[in-house]
């Protein structure tokens, strides 16, 4: 990260080093040439990317799929860029095990078998193609991935947790305020040989990995990329329904709070260690762009989304000071290549809404969680697309009037004028009613007009 | 009167979040033998004003967390003197979880936190809690106020289950249920039977006064 005498590529004296360099080198030319457009355009990511090169086919079942999928980015993008599109696009947003309840199988088997998973989401998506847009669920089918590594900041169903509840992520004190210093100072070298090790007991201050572990992770990412990818293929060119195939991360700063401190932890250095945690967002903003370049090369991922999961715990001011300035970094470098990132705020973020004119105009897309997207659309209009916010709590204990009537508000508040996408909170949560999924797709292609 | 400037003293600056100031204003007091239970009234003061710049969008989540941990360790230099002195008079006890299936404990500790601050004792059963549990510890210390936190969409059965472990006990009419977290709502609150719904913390906090203190 900060430290060049740590940075593998400035040593140049052995062989292992310089294959190194060559390899980030060849990343950062695939990087530096990326533009999400040109994906869009060609089908094709060029760049350092086999996986995709090798597993995405660009052809179309046939011409009305590829018509179809076409009509569905379109409108999607006209929205985002600020645009009126035909009628209001409806996406899924964030989905994890809801196409497991919706097929009936267990969250278990959909994290921890492939052949299930796919299964489970191909028939989700098949009787699901009204959608402008669906989110990649299959992506948590990382259960032999954890099993390996022995990560401790995430839990998943059928490995430690009962089979049919949500995968966690573990928030802990795993940073000392007092080691914020040599953090700071010694940078990636200290993530890797002091954090790294309370991450994953497997993880060796000194080895790393292990050659033999090592060989066994990279074989199961490229197993998965390779899943993943497949998937993607059958969705987008057989059923015509495009794929949200976008590298998904956080902010540095919820980075700093999730894995490092704890919200708790990093809610007194706000006021005890201020200068501390501005200078490890700071350090962790190329970190976090490094993440996203190499989701992006080097598995044929094409957008990114980045999640601002604890933003909603700071006031305006801190906001202002802690998280906007990378979370402003990391998004001009993706807008740079030609994305449109998705920013979740999760939670009621409403008091830091005006703060999101400081990011590029129609450049991003805004999903809102809880907070109050009414008054969104007044402080954003002509900012930013909008999307979200019909309740998870209704989707899962609601009724299809209840859903219908806050679609009715959201068409006739947030959309006039264009920039809003219709889609729950977060996405469509685990144990959603269908009938209730059904009747925010069917209300939007029906009364979806700007 | 002395005492009371230092204690008011002491109260603002705990609002103020300034906690070098509590800490010396805290130290001055213990100095000058103010009665224990008068600098943890002015504490809960402090934090009683915490809470209603919370509510009325002042303050926020960071805010309420920092001014919880001064107030934590300021009374724990206080405890040690109050219970020489017969100690603080509890204003009643909640009994605490985060329903089975989840295993978040942000919300549910920040409930705790400011429900001590206010003068109520808490148990709290943890994370992942068994619906029978609730209505066994329930049962046993006899508490009358029962607060159930999620953040997860599906561990609304487990807090519907829970509602109901108090019915198969034959306890419900003796505990009033209150429910909180992130996918929460009123109307959650009706379908699985319980008795309030707290938006954040400062709500759970008027709950159990209502309930427990009668205010």
């Amino acid at each position: 990260m900060s430290n060049p005498k740590s940075n593998p590529d400035k040593s140049g004296e052995n062989p292992k080093s310089s294959r190194l360099k060559d390899f980030r080198a060849e990343f950062d030319t695939a990087w530096e040439k990326f533009r999400a457009t040109e994906v869009r355009r060609d089908r094709l990511l060029k760049g350092a990317n086999f996986i995709y090169k090798t597993t995405r086919r660009a052809k179309f079942k046939d011409e009305a799929t590829e018509r179809r999928f076409n009509e569905k980015e379109n409108r999607l993008y006209t929205a985002m860029s600020l645009g009126v599109p035909d009628r209001v696009p409806v996406i899924t947003n964030g989905l994890s095990f809801y196409p497991a309840h919706y097929a009936g199988i267990t969250f278990a088997d959909f994290c921890n078998d492939r052949r299930k998973c796919r299964a489970a989401y191909l028939k989700f998506a098949r009787e699901n193609t009204e959608f402008d847009m669906m989110f990649p669920a299959h992506m948590v089918n990382i259960g032999r991935l954890v099993r390996l590594s022995q990560v401790d900041f995430i839990k998943l169903p059928g490995i430690h947790l009962e089979e049919n509840v949500s995968y966690q992520f573990v928030e802990k004190e795993r940073l000392k305020p007092e080691e914020y210093p040599r953090l700071i100072e010694e940078g990636y070298e200290f993530f890797r040989r002091v954090l790294m090790p309370r991450i994953s007991p497997l993880y060796h201050s000194k080895k790393g990995w292990g050659v033999k572990l090592l060989v066994l992770l990279i074989g199961e990412l490229i197993s998965f990329a390779r899943f993943y990818n497949g998937i993607l293929n059958t969705v987008e060119r057989e059923y015509g329904l495009p794929v949200d195939s976008s590298a998904m991360f956080f902010e540095p700063y919820d980075l700093a709070a999730i894995l490092f401190r704890g919200l708790t932890g990093i809610s007194m250095d706000l006021f005890r260690y201020p200068k501390e945690v501005e200078d490890v967002t700071d350090m962790l903003a190329p970190l976090v762009t490094t993440i996203y370049k190499n989701l992006i090369v080097g598995t044929g991922l094409r957008g990114a989304v980045i999640l601002c999961e604890r933003a909603f715990s700071l006031s305006p001011k801190q906001f202002a000071r802690f998280s906007l300035p990378t979370l402003k970094r990391v998004s001009e470098e993706l807008i740079a290549r030609g994305m449109m990132p998705i920013i979740t705020l999760e939670g009621n973020c409403t008091h830091l809404f005006e703060s999101m004119l400081d990011l590029p105009r129609g450049k991003f897309l805004l999903n809102i969680d809880t907070g109050d997207i009414f008054k969104a659309k007044k402080i954003l209009d002509g900012h930013v697309c909008l999307a979200g916010n019909v309740p998870m709590n209704m989707m899962v204990a609601g009724t299809v009037k209840d859903i219908r009537e806050y679609c009715k508000r959201l068409i006739a508040e947030v959309a006039p004028g264009g920039g809003y996408v219709m889609s729950g909170a977060l996405g469509i949560p685990d144990n959603a009613k269908p009938e209730n999924v059904r009747a925010m797709v069917e209300y939007t292609i029906e009364n979806g007009k700007y | 009167m002395a005492d009371n400037k230092g204690l008011i003293e002491l109260s603002v600056a705990l609002t103020g979040l300034r906690e070098d100031e509590v800490c010396k204003k805290l130290e001055i007091l213990l100095a000058e033998n103010v009665q224990p239970l008068k600098i943890i009234n002015a504490l809960s003061k402090g934090m009683e004003e915490v809470g209603r710049l919370y509510k009325e969008g002042e303050y926020f989540l960071s805010e309420l967390v920092f001014s919880g941990e001064i107030f934590k360790n300021s009374t724990a230099k206080v405890k040690p003197l109050l219970a020489k002195s017969g100690g603080r008079v509890s204003r009643g006890i909640v009994l605490m979880g985060t329903v089975k299936g989840d295993i978040h404990d942000l919300g549910k500790n920040i409930v705790i936190t400011l429900l001590e601050c206010a003068g109520f004792e808490v148990l709290d059963l943890g994370v992942d809690v068994p619906a029978e549990r609730f209505a066994q510890s329930a049962n046993e210390h006899g508490i009358g106020l029962v607060g159930l936190s999620a953040l997860l969409t599906t561990a609304f059965d487990s807090m519907r289950d829970a509602v109901r472990a108090f019915s198969d006990a034959g306890t419900r009419e003796r505990v009033k249920i209150m429910i909180g977290g992130g996918s929460t709502s009123d109307n959650l609150k009706d379908l699985i039977g319980a008795d309030f719904y707290g938006r954040d913390a400062t709500d759970a906090v008027n709950i159990a006064k209502k309930i427990l203190a009668g205010c």
